[in-house]
């Protein structure tokens, strides 16, 4: 497999391993899949296979012990301020937890990398961004309420405005579903796998829920850090044990 | 950069409880700070002036001339005085020594032998002592066929014996009565008083021998023989010692309200940044460096303690005049808790406190995985 220009993210046999005492925990083995623009990517597997470890690879937020990640074309280089600032230019992360400040408002939260330096715009510029991210989400009429005062998936919503402020080619989420009834699941998904379409920005999601994976392009199961299967073409039972 | 700091303002306006209770921590410790400081300096010159104010019965040392070069004591005392300034330390007063008597009314025997002493503030100017108070004299004072009255005797009681001593003083109006009934010499002594501990006596007694030198000469004495300097009165030394020791109280308590005010700070804030982990792990994940994440902990710290410092400096101010008027009434002395000396180590302190608070968290909050944070379910 190679790593073709228009790929937005690709890895290249990513290996993730963590030192635990004595033991060396292989999370992710020998992983190789690209992600292309305008694609959505679900990411199954039981708990403990390493989708996150592998995931976070892509998200540059863990250095691989071996192989390499590829962003539009280019090798991410090892050293953490190269792969701050690509992360902060190209992907967008959303979590479990919604992680936003209760006291602030949706606008507010959503500004939260402006606030950080990260993003060269004026005020009344980032303000008119966040606004447009938050309409992406279909919360542009709540842009002004406090985060403590909106449900659950609400927040995930703000959540995923706020990954999407700085426009990057790639948003992941893992299990941004895990906290949300079956309601504001689906609703949560549609949103998500809307996104190449809406704000031409490839999405990959990790997920427990068939209903959920089944929303995306594109399918990888693993197992022990390992794909075992890729494609959406497979009975639902298999991607949801 | 300034976007950073609007964050800080941001959240602090948002939910305030936190850095609120941080600004009143600091205020309260600033205005104790000050205060203490402030009580320590007066105590220190309270104690200084008192015993100064005693016009040389407590003088740092005592300056003898010998009777043989014939000097009046005006002529002493003027002499003395210009040695005393070339040395930089003042002279204040002198004691004159009567030739040693004994009572001649009954029972003189218990008493025997005293030595009367004399103060003066000048030549011509008697030191105003509270004569009469002669608790613990137990016999009449007669001499040369006269009765000397208790009101012109002054015995110290045993409050008043560190800056008097054990002695027995008479009023000058009594002087000539003594002379006329005893033989020898008057001895005198000039009160010398430094402010510094590190006054030499062999200084003051150089000084004192280059001005008597002529005298000497034609009297056919050695000067330095003829100048004797002497520390004086030990008790006096035991009260400055005590008072030094009470400035080391009051040092290890204002150090130490300012030392618990920055533990407490410094514990607020590891206590804070590890409850709010996920947001610095999520300041990382949008791809903020560390710099920024210490600049943002250290702006916020800083801004308490200078909003905390600023309120207990409006507070001095408001308040200063009845700190003032309290500490004139009740310990007599002039509060002075804005001067500048005082702001200065105040503001050294703060700032030691506010590095300190600020940077420590950071190496917590740059250590951690933020992913560990990001991943573990919260809300
Ligand atoms: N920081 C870490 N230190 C040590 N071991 C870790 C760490 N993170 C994950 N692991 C281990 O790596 C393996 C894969 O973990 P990972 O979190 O990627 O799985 P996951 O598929 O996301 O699981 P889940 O569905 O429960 O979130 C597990 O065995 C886990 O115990
Ligand atoms: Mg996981």
């Amino acid at each position: 497999m190679t790593a073709s220009l228009h790929d937005v993210v690709s890895l290249r046999d990513v290996v993730v391993e963590y030192a635990t005492g004595s033991t060396i925990v292989r999370a992710v083995d020998g992983v190789s899949l690209s992600v292309q623009p305008g694609a959505s990517l679900a990411v199954v597997g039981r708990s403990g296979s390493g989708k996150s470890s592998l995931v976070a690879a892509m998200g540059l937020m863990r250095e691989p012990s071996s192989g390499s990640v590829w962003l539009g074309g280019e090798e991410v280089p090892s050293g953490s301020r190269e792969r701050a600032r690509l992360r902060a230019q190209n992907i967008g992360m959303v979590f479990q937890s919604f992680h936003l400040e209760p006291h602030l408002t949706a606008r507010e939260n959503c500004l939260m990398s402006w606030y950080w330096g990260a993003a060269d715009v004026g005020r009344r510029r980032a303000v008119e961004q966040a606004e447009e991210v938050l309409g992406l989400v279909g919360l542009r009429s709540l842009a002004g309420r406090k985060v403590a005062a909106m449900s659950g998936g609400e927040r995930q919503r703000v959540a995923i405005a706020r990954a999407l402020f700085s426009r990057p080619a790639l948003l992941i989420a893992d299990e941004p579903t895990g906290n949300l009834d079956e309601e504001n699941s689906e609703r949560v998904a549609q949103i998500l796998f809307g996104l190449p379409r809406e704000a031409d920005c490839a999405v990959v999601v990790v997920t427990h829920d068939p209903s959920v994976a089944r929303g995306a392009d594109d399918i990888v199961k693993l197992s022990r850090g390992r794909v075992t299967l890729h494609g959406v073409d497979q009975p639902s039972d298999e991607v949801s044990s | 950069m300034s976007s950073v700091v609007r964050l800080v303002v941001l959240l602090a306006r948002r939910s305030p409880l936190r850095p609120l209770s941080l600004v009143i921590l600091t205020a309260i410790a600033t205005v104790v700070f000050v205060l203490v400081s402030d009580l320590s300096r007066v105590s220190q010159e309270g104690l200084d002036q008192a015993i100064v104010a005693e016009n040389g019965v407590y003088g740092s040392f005592v300056v003898t001339l010998d009777s043989g070069l014939g000097l009046t004591a005006g002529a002493e005392s003027a002499l003395v005085g210009q040695a005393a300034r070339a040395v930089g330390v003042e002279q204040r007063g002198y004691f004159e020594d009567m030739p040693s008597t004994r009572s001649e009314c009954p029972p003189f025997q218990a008493v025997g032998d005293q030595v009367l002493r004399l103060l003066w503030d000048a030549p011509g100017k008697p030191t105003a002592l509270p004569f009469g108070s002669v608790d613990g004299v137990d016999t009449q004072w007669c001499i040369g066929g006269q009765t000397i009255p208790d009101s012109a005797l002054f015995y110290p009681s045993d409050s008043q014996r560190g800056l008097y001593q054990d002695r027995l003083y008479l009023a000058v109006a009594y002087r000539e009565v003594i002379l006329l009934a005893t033989q020898g010499p008057v001895r005198r002594g000039y009160f010398v008083v430094s402010r510094s501990d590190a006054t030499n006596p062999d200084d003051i007694a150089r000084a004192v021998q280059a001005r008597v030198a002529p005298f000497a000469e034609l009297m056919g004495l050695d000067p330095a023989g003829a100048v004797q300097v002497a520390r004086s009165s030990r008790d006096a030394q035991l009260v400055r010692a005590a008072s030094s020791g009470i400035a080391i109280v009051y040092n290890v308590i204002r150090w130490g309200v300012l030392l618990l005010a920055g533990i407490a700070l410094l514990s607020f804030q590891l206590v804070a940044t590890r409850q709010r982990a996920w947001f610095y792990g999520l300041a990382r994940a949008l791809g903020t460096g560390g710099p920024r994440i210490v600049l943002a902990l250290v702006v916020e710290v800083v801004g308490i303690v200078t909003i905390g410092a600023t309120v207990a400096f409006i507070l001095l101010v408001l308040a200063s005049a009845q700190i003032e008027s309290f500490a004139s009434q009740a310990f007599q002395v002039k509060a002075r808790p804005l001067a500048a000396a005082n702001l200065g180590t105040t503001a050294v302190g703060l700032a030691v406190i506010a590095v300190a608070a600020g940077l420590l968290p950071t190496i917590g909050v740059l250590r951690r995985d933020p992913l560990e944070v990001l991943e573990a379910p919260r809300d």
